[in-house]
Formats: C-alpha cells, sequence, structure tokens
C-alpha cells in the first residue's frame, strides 16, 4: 500500500544569498558545460604549446595573437555557461535568476581563467626572449575580461529569447562575429593593436569601458527570467 | 456520396476521408523542395543576417568616409583582398549551416523525422544545396565590390576573376565545414570553435604571406607591406585555388552526405573525383612562383623601360607599365605642383618619372637598387629618371604604405629638381642645409596630398632624420633633421612670400653648402634651435 | 483494401537493448480500422511502435507492413510513402508555424508539387481544427494545439497506416474527445494503431486491443473480450478488501476491488480497465493510482 508522507513545516524557510549559492555550488558544478571547456581549451592551448616547444621566438604581435585566441574560446566556452535545459522548473522555484545564473558562470569561469592564464604562458614562452619581459599581461587579460563578459551578456540576452534554455546558442555566434568584425577593423579604428601601439593604453580603456558596459547591460539581463 | 465529419474533414463512400490523395514525387524533387525552404531558413538566420550586416555596415562606413582607403585601388590586388571581409559572411554561413542541420536534433524532431521517406542523407543534401543562395550573394556583394572599386576614377590594373571567384567559393566552403561538423558532432560549440581554428589558419597565412602552405586557408594573404605589381607579375595560383576551394567542398559535402547514410556508386565516385582534384589543386597551388615569373620580374624589375608606355605631359616624360596609365596625371599634379615653384630655367630641364617595382625587397629594407636602373634610363633616352612606386593614395588616410609612396615620389622628385640628381647609392643619400629646407617644402606644397603625405611621416618619425627610403629599399634620401623643422614650418603657410623667395635665391637655396641658418635668414623666418652636440651624420 | 485484408503482420519479433529483451517474440496481425495497445509503462510499447514506424529493426522475427518487408530499402521506403507516425514526444521547431512545420514534414514526404502539397497542409490543418492557428509560432501555442500540430504531420500523405503513441496525453477533457473523433474518422479504411494508457480511449475508439506487458503480447482480440475477462471478479464492498488483488476507493465512498471475490461480495459489472488490470495480474503501473 502506497501512503502518502507526512507534511513537514518550515523547510522552505528563507535562506541567505551565500548559503544558497554555496548549496547551489555542487548541482552548478556537475552541469558545467565540459565540451566547450574541453575543445576550447584543446584549440587555445596547442595553439600557443606548439610555438611556445618549437621555440618560435614569436615576436610580441604574434604571441599577442596566441594569447587572444585563448580569450576568444575561453569566451565562447563561457557563453555556454548559463544554458539551462531546466529553466521551465528553475523558473518557478524561489531562488533569484540572477543568484542561480552566477552561481553557473562561476565554475566556467574559473576554468577559463586557468586555461587563458596558461595560454598567455606558453604564448609569453613563445615570445623572443628579448620581448618576453615587455608582455603586456594587463592590456590582454582586460580584453580577455571584456570578450568573457560579452559573452556573458549575449548568453543572458539569448535565454531571453529561448525561455531561459539556451544561452550558448546566441553568445557563440554572437562573439565570434564581433570578434572578426573588430578584427577587420580600418587600422585608425583598430582595437586589437600589437603590443607597444602608441595607442594601446587608450584602446584599452575603451575595452575595460566596454567590460563595464556589458557588464552592467548582462546583469540586467539575467537578473529576471524571461 | 459525402459526409462531414466531426473535423470537418470529408469521408468517401467506404467512409475513408477523401483529401484527393497527394502522390509522394519523391527523388530530386524533395530534395530541392528541401534545399529551398531551407535556404530561405538559411538567408533569414541571425547569425547570417548580422555577419550581412556587419559586411554592409563596413562598406557603408567606408563610403560615409569617402572611402579614401579604396580611391586608387589596384584592381589586380582588390581581386582578392575584397574576400577579407567576406570571411565575416563565410563564418556566419558556417554558423547558422551548423546550427540548421542540428535544428531536428535540437529540437527532438528526429524521432519523427527518421521514419519519413526524406531520409537523413538527402535532409545533409538539402541542406548543402541550401547553401547556394548564400554563396551566391557571396558572390553579387563580390561583384558589386569590385565593380564599385574598378569604376573609381583612380583604379588601376586588371580585375583578377579567378581571385574573385576564391570568396564565394571561401563562403560554400565554410558552410559545407559548418554541415558535415553537424553530421560528427550534435554539440553547438564545435563550429564556433571551428571558426576559431580557421580563423588561426587565415591569420597564421597572413603572418606568413610568403609561405606557399599560405593557400592550404582559406585566403591566401600578400604580404601587407609590399607594393603592388603589375599583373603579369603576379604569381598567384587562384584559379588553382578556386579549384581547391571547390574540389574541398564537394570532398567535405560527399563525406558528409556518406557519413549521414548515403549510397550509391555515384556519390562514391564524385568523393573520389574531388579527392583527386583536392590534391592536384593543392600540389599545384602550393608549388610557389614559376621559374618564368621570376624571370619577367627580374626584367621589370632591371629593365622597366622596355615593358612601360610613356607620355609627355608640359615636358615632363611620365613612364608607367601596362595597366597604371590613369595615375600619370596624378603624378603630373605633383610634378606640376613642384615645378610651378621653381625658376623657369629649372622647371623647363626636362624631367622624366618612371614607374619602378622592387619586388625581391626584404622587409628590413636592406635591398640595394639595382645598378641597371641608369643604364636602363640612359638607354631609353631618359637620364635621372624619378622613380614612382605602384601605390598611390591622395594623402594619409589609406594607410602607411599609400601615403608614403606619395610622400617618397613628391621628396624624389623636388631632390630631382632641386639637385639634379636621383638617389642611386647603396644607402640613403642625405639632404643637408636649404636643400633640405627646399627639397622637403617644394614637396610639401606640391599638392594637399603630398602635405598630408609627408605631415604622416613626420608623425611617425621618432628622433633622427626624415626617411624616404626608395621603394622600400636601402637607398633613398634622408633629411637634416633642422632643416625639415624648418620646411614642416613652411609647409602650407598663407601667401606666396616663401616661393617668390626661393625662387628669387635659387641658385643659394639649392646650393650644396647653403646652410639651414642662411635658409631661414633668406626667408625671413627664425632658425630652428640648433642641438648641440648632435651633429647629424652627412652632414 | 477490403476490410478483411491483414495490413501489419508481426511474427515473433524480438528487439533488445543492451541485452535486456524489450520486445520477445511478439506476434499479431492488424487490418484497417483502430488497435489499441495498452500496457504498463516499461512494457515495450513504444519499442513496438518504432519498430512498426520502420525506425528500429527487429533482432528477430518476421515483418511485414503494408504488403512490404520493411527489412529491404526499397520496402522500407514504400512503407514510409504510405506512413504516418505520432512519437510519445513529439518535438517541434518553435521558430516555425504550425503551417511551416506541417509543410516541412509534408517535403520531407516527399509531397514535392507545391500547390498540392499547400493544399494537403491546408487541410491536414483544417481537419486538427488548426486552420486559424497555421500562422502561429508553434511556441506560442498550447500544449494541446503543439499536439494537434504533431497529428497534422502525422496525417500527412493520407497515411495508410498511422502509428499514434499516447496521443492523447496533455489534452483536456474536451480536446481529448474531439482527438477521439479524429482518429475515429482516421480508422475509417486506414489501420491505425494506438498506444495509450487510457482505457477509456480503447473503449470508445478500438475495434481491437492487444496488451504488451514485459515486451510480450499478453493479450490481443475484442475490447468486449478484454473485458470479459474481468466478468464476475469485480465487486464492491464498503472497507478495504484485503483479498483482492487490488482495490481503490471510488468516489461514493466504497470501494471497488477485482480479484476473486467472496462468495457474499456484491459484484459489480466490469470495464475494460477491470479485465487490464486482471490481465496483468493485479500489478499495475503505479502511475494509475490503483493502489494495493
Amino acid at each position: 500500500m502506497l501512503s502518502a508522507p507526512p507534511r513537514t513545516a518550515g523547510t522552505a524557510r528563507k535562506q541567505s544569498a551565500g548559503r544558497l549559492a554555496v548549496a547551489l555550488l555542487g548541482p552548478a558544478l556537475r552541469q558545467t558545460p565540459r565540451t566547450p571547456l574541453l575543445l576550447g581549451g584543446s584549440v587555445a592551448l596547442s595553439t600557443a604549446a606548439l610555438p611556445a616547444a618549437l621555440g618560435a621566438g614569436l615576436g610580441l604581435s604574434d604571441a599577442a595573437l596566441l594569447c587572444r585566441v585563448g580569450a576568444v574560446v575561453v569566451a565562447l566556452a563561457v557563453g555556454f555557461a548559463l544554458d539551462d535545459r531546466a529553466a521551465r522548473t528553475t523558473g518557478v522555484l524561489p531562488v533569484r535568476p540572477l543568484l542561480r545564473r552566477v552561481v553557473r558562470a562561476v565554475p566556467v569561469l574559473a576554468v577559463g581563467a586557468v586555461v587563458w592564464t596558461a595560454t598567455a604562458v606558453l604564448a609569453r614562452a613563445a615570445a623572443a626572449p628579448e620581448v618576453r619581459s615587455l608582455f603586456p599581461w594587463g592590456g590582454l587579460a582586460t580584453e580577455a575580461g571584456a570578450l568573457t563578459v560579452v559573452a556573458l551578456a549575449l548568453a543572458a540576452l539569448g535565454l531571453r529569447l529561448t525561455g531561459g534554455e539556451q544561452g550558448g546558442a546566441t553568445a557563440a555566434p554572437g562573439v565570434l562575429l564581433l570578434v572578426i568584425a573588430a578584427a577587420l577593423l580600418p587600422d585608425r579604428f583598430a582595437v586589437f593593436l600589437p603590443p607597444g601601439h602608441p595607442h594601446w593604453t587608450g584602446v584599452h580603456l575603451l575595452w575595460a569601458g566596454l567590460l563595464g558596459v556589458f557588464l552592467t547591460g548582462g546583469v540586467l539581463l539575467a537578473r529576471t527570467d524571461p | 456520396m459525402t459526409s462531414s465529419t466531426a473535423l470537418g474533414g470529408t469521408s468517401t463512400e467506404q467512409g475513408r476521408p477523401s483529401p484527393g490523395r497527394v502522390v509522394a514525387r519523391g527523388g530530386r524533387g524533395a530534395v530541392s523542395g528541401l534545399a529551398r525552404v531551407e535556404a530561405v531558413r538559411l538567408l533569414r538566420h541571425p547569425a547570417l543576417l548580422a555577419a550581412s550586416g556587419l559586411y554592409a555596415a563596413f562598406w557603408i562606413f567606408d563610403l560615409a568616409t569617402g572611402d579614401a582607403a579604396h580611391r586608387f585601388p589596384v584592381l589586380q590586388d582588390e581581386s582578392w583582398f575584397v574576400h577579407l571581409p567576406l570571411l565575416l559572411l563565410a563564418a556566419g554561413a558556417l554558423l547558422a549551416a551548423n546550427q540548421a542541420a542540428l535544428r531536428s536534433h535540437r529540437d527532438s524532431t528526429e524521432t519523427v523525422y527518421e521514419t519519413l521517406v526524406v531520409g537523413r542523407a538527402r535532409r545533409v543534401l538539402a541542406h548543402l544545396l541550401s547553401l547556394l543562395p548564400t554563396v551566391l550573394i557571396a558572390a553579387v556583394l563580390t561583384a558589386a565590390r569590385i565593380g564599385y572599386l574598378a569604376n573609381r576614377p583612380g583604379a588601376v590594373g586588371q580585375v583578377r576573376y579567378w581571385d574573385l571567384l576564391a570568396g564565394p567559393l571561401c563562403v560554400l566552403l565554410a558552410g559545407v565545414i559548418g554541415v558535415l561538423l553537424s553530421v560528427f558532432a550534435t554539440s553547438g560549440v564545435v563550429a564556433p570553435t571551428a571558426v576559431v581554428g580557421l580563423g588561426v589558419l587565415t591569420f597564421a597565412g597572413a603572418l606568413n604571406a610568403g609561405s606557399s602552405w599560405r593557400w592550404l586557408g582559406l585566403l591566401a594573404f600578400e604580404d601587407e607591406n609590399a607594393a603592388p605589381l603589375p599583373v603579369v607579375l603576379t604569381a598567384r595560383p587562384a584559379a588553382a585555388h578556386a579549384g581547391w576551394l571547390a574540389a574541398l567542398a564537394v570532398l567535405l559535402a560527399t563525406v558528409a552526405v556518406l557519413r549521414s547514410g548515403g549510397r550509391g556508386a555515384g556519390l562514391k565516385v564524385v568523393a573520389a573525383v574531388a579527392g583527386a582534384g583536392v590534391l592536384v589543386t593543392g600540389v599545384v597551388q602550393t608549388r610557389g612562383v614559376s621559374s618564368a615569373v621570376v624571370e619577367r620580374r627580374t626584367a621589370f624589375t632591371e629593365h622597366p623601360a622596355a615593358y612601360q608606355d610613356c607620355t609627355v605631359g608640359n615636358g615632363v616624360t611620365y613612364c608607367a607599365f601596362e595597366g597604371f596609365d590613369r595615375w600619370k596625371q596624378e603624378w603630373q599634379q605633383v610634378a606640376e605642383g613642384v615645378l610651378h615653384r621653381v625658376p623657369q630655367d629649372v622647371a623647363g630641364a626636362g624631367y622624366t618619372v618612371r614607374q619602378r617595382v622592387l619586388p625581391f625587397a626584404d622587409a628590413n629594407g636592406g635591398t640595394a637598387l639595382p645598378e641597371s636602373w641608369s643604364r636602363d634610363d640612359a638607354a631609353a633616352g631618359t637620364p635621372g629618371a624619378v622613380t614612382v612606386g605602384t601605390d598611390w593614395s591622395d594623402g594619409a588616410a589609406a594607410g602607411d604604405r599609400r601615403s608614403d609612396a606619395v610622400a617618397g615620389f613628391a621628396t624624389g622628385f623636388a631632390y630631382r629638381v632641386v639637385t639634379g640628381e636621383v638617389p642611386d647609392r647603396p644607402r640613403l643619400s642625405m639632404v643637408c642645409g636649404a636643400r633640405a629646407v627646399l627639397v622637403l617644402w617644394l614637396a610639401g606644397e606640391a599638392t594637399p596630398g603630398t602635405r598630408e603625405a609627408l605631415r604622416s611621416v613626420r608623425d611617425r618619425t621618432f628622433g633622427g632624420a626624415i626617411s624616404m627610403p626608395l621603394l622600400g629599399s636601402a637607398a633613398g634620401v634622408s633629411f637634416e633633421p633642422r632643416a625639415a623643422e624648418l620646411a614642416f614650418a613652411l609647409i602650407g603657410q598663407e601667401g606666396g612670400r616663401t616661393a617668390e623667395t626661393v625662387k628669387a635665391a635659387w641658385a643659394e637655396f639649392s646650393a650644396h653648402g647653403t646652410t639651414v641658418d642662411r635658409a631661414a635668414e633668406l626667408l625671413g623666418v627664425p632658425a630652428p634651435e640648433a642641438v648641440t652636440g648632435n651633429q647629424v651624420a652627412g652632414c | 483494401m477490403s476490410g478483411s485484408e491483414s495490413t501489419v503482420n508481426v511474427r515473433s519479433v524480438s528487439v533488445g537493448f543492451r541485452g535486456r529483451p524489450a520486445l520477445d517474440g511478439v506476434s499479431f496481425v492488424l487490418r484497417p480500422g483502430v488497435t489499441g495497445l495498452l500496457g504498463p509503462n516499461g512494457a515495450g510499447k513504444t519499442t513496438l511502435l518504432r519498430v512498426l514506424a520502420t525506425a528500429i529493426s527487429p533482432d528477430r522475427g518476421e515483418l511485414s507492413l503494408l504488403g512490404e518487408d520493411p527489412g529491404t530499402g526499397p520496402g522500407k521506403l514504400a512503407i514510409r510513402r504510405r506512413l504516418g507516425y505520432l512519437p510519445q514526444n513529439p518535438g517541434f521547431h518553435p521558430g516555425f508555424t504550425a503551417l511551416e512545420f506541417v509543410d516541412y514534414v509534408a517535403i520531407l514526404k516527399e509531397l514535392t508539387d507545391r500547390r498540392a502539397r499547400r493544399a494537403e497542409v491546408l487541410r491536414v490543418l483544417e481537419t486538427v481544427g488548426l486552420a486559424d492557428q497555421r500562422a502561429k509560432k508553434i511556441k506560442a501555442l498550447s500544449g494541446g494545439m503543439r499536439q494537434r500540430v504533431a497529428l497534422a504531420a502525422a496525417i500527412i500523405g493520407d497515411p495508410d497506416l498511422l502509428v499514434l503513441d499516447e496521443p492523447t496525453v496533455g489534452l483536456d477533457p474536451e480536446q481529448r474527445l474531439r482527438f477521439r473523433e479524429l482518429v475515429a474518422d482516421l480508422g475509417e479504411g486506414r489501420t491505425v494503431l494506438l498506444s495509450t494508457h487510457q482505457t477509456e480511449d480503447v473503449s470508445a475508439l478500438c475495434r481491437r486491443v492487444i496488451v504488451l506487458d514485459r515486451g510480450v503480447v499478453k493479450f490481443q482480440g475484442l475490447p468486449a473480450e478484454l473485458k470479459a475477462v474481468a466478468e464476475g471478479r469485480v465487486w464492491s464492498s464498503t472497507e478495504r478488501d484485503r483479498t483482492a488483488l487490488a482495490g481503490w476507493r471510488t468516489g461514493e465512498g466504497t470501494f471497488r476491488n477485482i480479484g476473486t471475490p467472496p462468495q457474499e461480495a456484491r459484484r459489480l459489472a466490469p470495464t475494460l480497465e477491470d479485465g487490464y488490470l486482471l490481465l496483468l495480474d493485479g500489478a499495475p503501473a503505479a502511475d494509475q493510482g490503483v493502489l494495493r
């Protein structure tokens, strides 16, 4: 014979955001999109590792290019972080959407940061010894951060278009097309500058501004369910 | 007799609804019908729309800003360069085709589709065929772009049709790769990663513009620092590359169809032929520059007079390679701009402007000028011909290389007028004192374009002398910094006082030993401050 | 096609997944008309329907659909040209309109004459009552409407064999009634195999019924014959009867029991569901809400 379980009281007490985040981290880790990270990480690391292993002695521009490849693939992977096939179920739960999405993004961002750093280290190692000390960590990290935030913002937009389920389908093509378009900009408007370019600092202020704008936009898009 | 059913259908006498049975035609009709539907959806796909929008934005931006970069296009170069923004469309096609081909997987309709008459292989074929309108659009955009460039008043050279074909074929190949990836992997991240991979390959090819393996990428770049060559000297295996792109697209398409369950000897034959085509064209396109072309380049480099057509305008002879005739009037404006400001006897001395190429110059500027040039000029009856290259612009907005070409020709011509010589030493010829002021001032005043180009050179010079290497070689002219400072102070000044003074004191200005201080004194302007202890080598 | 001709012949068909039999020596014959397929979850109904829809091939046994052998390429193609299949969880392209989706399926059924296809798409949308909604994106349609879109896709091209896997799931009572009417109409002159958990659907629609349990055909015959299995084995009691194979409280507050009734028990007229439950040896699926 089946019987109904006794009703319980107080199980849905309001939890602090921190506790909730910690509790959600485990499930979020299990749902981390592994394929994008594995595939993107492999492409970035192997692209940077090859010239490093061959002792190619690249110029700073080429080393920066390798590092930028890492930034793009990490951004692509992060773009899939917010995908939630169970959005129809999770969307009606009392946890705030922004918290849910931040917790989903954190593990991917952490792995992405490791992948990018490893790529940058390899890219720097691939550069000629005399220019290694000039490797522009700060500027390239700003670009990578901005691209990642652009991917997250586009993913948040994609969630709104797909009932909260598929942000990556918007983020990945969006990031790629924006990066290609940016790479094709005329010299005087170039945003992917060679290290040491006179406009390096100015352009990286622009990157930082971009990061801020997309971060704000992404938070606004992600704080509510579609 | 018919009767109405509960939901509005009709029944036959046997009780069976009679829809007027639709006959399944089968075969190619279904594939082409499906391809039509998919083609329309593909064209409406956000990735492709965004890519097309960005492509259009580049063009519109160019037009809105006067399109200075393409005011003097060299069509044989533009024929391949025109594809660069088309890579956006290629990326869009790859992503959109992949997402379209994965739609049934993503939306879980495969459970139904796998029981329908048109099987997976034919659906994949339809997705492949659906790329054709997008490719057609790429072809139309390419034709429109090159048509626009060819009709620009400053356009020279010749359109290379095989190079043009490569752009739409890149879009086709990218789309085919998108469909192929959907057959092997259902993850939505594979296609974007493939775009990154193709991007890396393309950039690596651009960084190694002299390598022959770069032809195995989508778009084979040329050295962006190298000047264009006359069309007969170009050695792009464009036909083989177009064949390679097409054969690879067909091969990958057949692999996609075979992998998704396609059967039939015909398909395998097509795959085999395409595979052979990929091999053959792959080998042909990576063979490098043929010895015939190398010989021709040598001949054109060392003895340009034999391959040129010369025109005389106001006493100056302008000699250009075939295809560059239109630029003679641009050169003439600069030459006349210089000659207009010199005494009549000097202006009427008879000058020649000769177009030259240095295809073997290395990027570090260590190449010497061919010794044959002076003999060639003498044999052609045009001794002391001023060199002009194969780049042109009307200022600095078209990029440093084209801007430097204008500045280099203007100073070279002024140098010839002032000194009666052409720079023919193996290294830079130092121009000092009043001569340097005169040469730079004449060059800077010749046209608004030369003024802008010279200022651009100055702005990019940090310390030391302003130098004008000839066609990227080790030779050329270099100017004493103080003289350059004075010259740039004079360039663009209102009124004709400087011109009158120059004409009146031409002999002293152009004399070898006249100093910058004396030139300033003659002109009635303050001399630039002397830099103590920093004697410029050669002055 | 005459009413007595068999259109589907299944003989000793077995299908296994990872060594576990999903169908084990299944045999039956279908003729034009609606046949119901009953069985608990995991009985193998969906596997059987996918075999009949040519989506999967049996490991063993013989199969003839509409006179063709689905084991051969041409045979499979010929069957698919005359087949309509509505899976248990039909997928949709949310960005398509109802008309675009059904038209897309029509093309995949090789209806290539544009004008005729258009007319056929409009006909089936009219048939399922979606003519007014045809321009709406599927993502904007309700669950019941989506189910009707899926049925429209299944019946496009006027198939001779219709395989419907739980088509009434998620429909409200009115929609289910309309669905029954529609399926009844479709059963005229066609062979329809309808998989369902709803015995009322079978009672209302089916000329014949097949009961499948753990991959084996437990029953095939007329609905009345299935009902007859429970003849004299259903009784009512005021308290729960521990001897019953199954029993549940009815709306009136009494218990309806099936099994071997006590001598003095007040016997009730059996239903198809009673026969079905008894056939499953009193071990019905828990999801049917039967308390044991």
